[in-house]
C-alpha cells in the first residue's frame, strides 16, 4: 500500500476527470461551446509531457553526474512517456481545432498552416523525436547515453521557447496568447473560471500520474532487458 | 374529397419547405448538442492510444 497508494490515486483522479469533465457545468461561450471540457485532456496532455519531460532531465543531468546507467534508461523512458503525450496532444489539438478555428471561426487553411503555436509544437516534437533518432544511432552504449543526456538539456531547453514563449511573443489563433480573439478564458490563469480549475488542476495531476505509471512500466522491462549490464 | 387531399398536399408541401428554409439538414453530428462529440472523440484517441 504504502508503494502503490499514487496509482490508486491516479485512477481516482482521472475517473473524477471523465465524470466530472463530462457533468460538471462550465462556461458558455461562443465557438467553443461544449468543446470547453477539453481542456481536461487535451491541455492536460501537454502539461503531462512538460512534467515527464522535466524528470527526464533531471535523469539526463544525474547520469552526468555519477554516469549512472540506470539514470540512462530513466531519462530515455521518461523522454519516450512525455513524446507519446505530446503526440497525444497534438492530435486532440488538431480534432478540436478543426471544429472551433477551421470552420466556426472561418479560419483558412493557409492561417491555420502559419499558426505560431501549433509550429511550435511541432519544432518541439521534432527535437524530442530527434533524440531518439539520436539514441538509436549509438553503438557505443557509454557514448550514447552520454550524447543524449547533453541532447536532451538542449532540447529541454528548447521547449519552453517554442511552446510558450515564441507563440505570446508573435500572437496566435490558440488561446491565451496576446491577439487571440477567440474569448477562452480558460488558459489564461488570471482569469481562468473557478468551475474549470475544480476540474483541472486533478486532471493535470491524475494524467501526469498515469504517464509516470507508464513510464515506470517501461523503464523496468528496459531494466530486465539490460540486465547483465548493471 | 379530393380538394381535401389537394389542400393537406399543399400544406404539406408548404411545411416541408419551411422546414427546409429554416435548417439546412446536414451530416453536422460533431456540432450538435454544443460540439460535445468533439470532446468525446478526443477522450475515445487518448483511451485507445494509451491502451494500445
Amino acid at each position: 500500500m504504502h508503494k502503490y497508494w499514487w496509482k490508486i490515486l491516479a485512477v481516482v483522479l482521472l475517473i473524477y476527470t471523465i465524470i466530472g469533465g463530462f457533468l460538471m457545468d462550465v462556461p458558455r461561450l461562443f465557438i467553443l461551446n461544449e468543446s470547453i471540457r477539453n481542456l481536461y485532456f487535451h491541455v492536460c496532455m501537454w502539461f503531462a509531457m512538460m512534467i515527464l519531460f522535466g524528470v527526464s532531465v533531471v535523469y539526463s543531468i544525474k547520469y552526468l553526474r555519477n554516469q549512472d546507467y540506470r539514470n540512462d534508461i530513466y531519462a530515455s523512458s521518461y523522454a519516450g512517456t512525455g513524446l507519446f503525450f505530446g503526440l497525444l496532444g497534438y492530435t486532440t489539438g488538431a480534432i478540436w481545432a478543426n471544429y472551433t478555428w477551421v470552420t466556426d471561426q472561418g479560419q483558412s487553411l493557409g492561417s491555420i498552416l502559419k499558426e505560431p503555436k501549433l509550429l511550435g509544437a511541432g519544432i518541439a516534437i521534432l527535437i524530442y523525436c530527434a533524440y531518439f533518432v539520436l539514441r538509436g544511432s549509438f553503438t557505443d552504449i557509454d557514448k550514447r547515453a552520454r550524447v543524449t543526456a547533453v541532447y536532451n538539456i538542449f532540447a529541454f531547453a528548447m521547449l519552453f521557447p517554442t511552446i510558450w514563449i515564441i507563440p505570446r511573443l508573435v500572437g496566435s489563433l490558440h488561446p491565451g496568447a496576446p491577439g487571440s480573439d477567440s474569448g477562452n478564458p480558460a488558459l489564461n490563469f488570471k482569469d481562468i473560471d473557478a468551475r474549470l480549475r475544480m476540474v483541472f488542476y486533478p486532471a493535470v495531476i491524475g494524467w501526469t500520474l498515469l504517464g509516470v505509471w507508464i513510464t515506470t512500466l517501461k523503464m523496468r522491462i528496459a531494466l530486465l532487458k539490460e540486465k547483465e549490464l548493471l | 374529397m379530393q380538394k381535401i387531399i389537394t389542400l393537406l398536399t399543399l400544406l404539406f408541401i408548404s411545411f416541408s419547405t419551411f422546414a427546409q428554409t429554416e435548417q439546412p439538414q446536414m451530416a453536422d453530428a460533431m456540432r450538435s448538442n454544443g460540439k460535445i462529440y468533439v470532446v468525446v472523440v478526443v477522450c475515445l484517441l487518448i483511451l485507445l492510444c494509451i491502451s494500445h
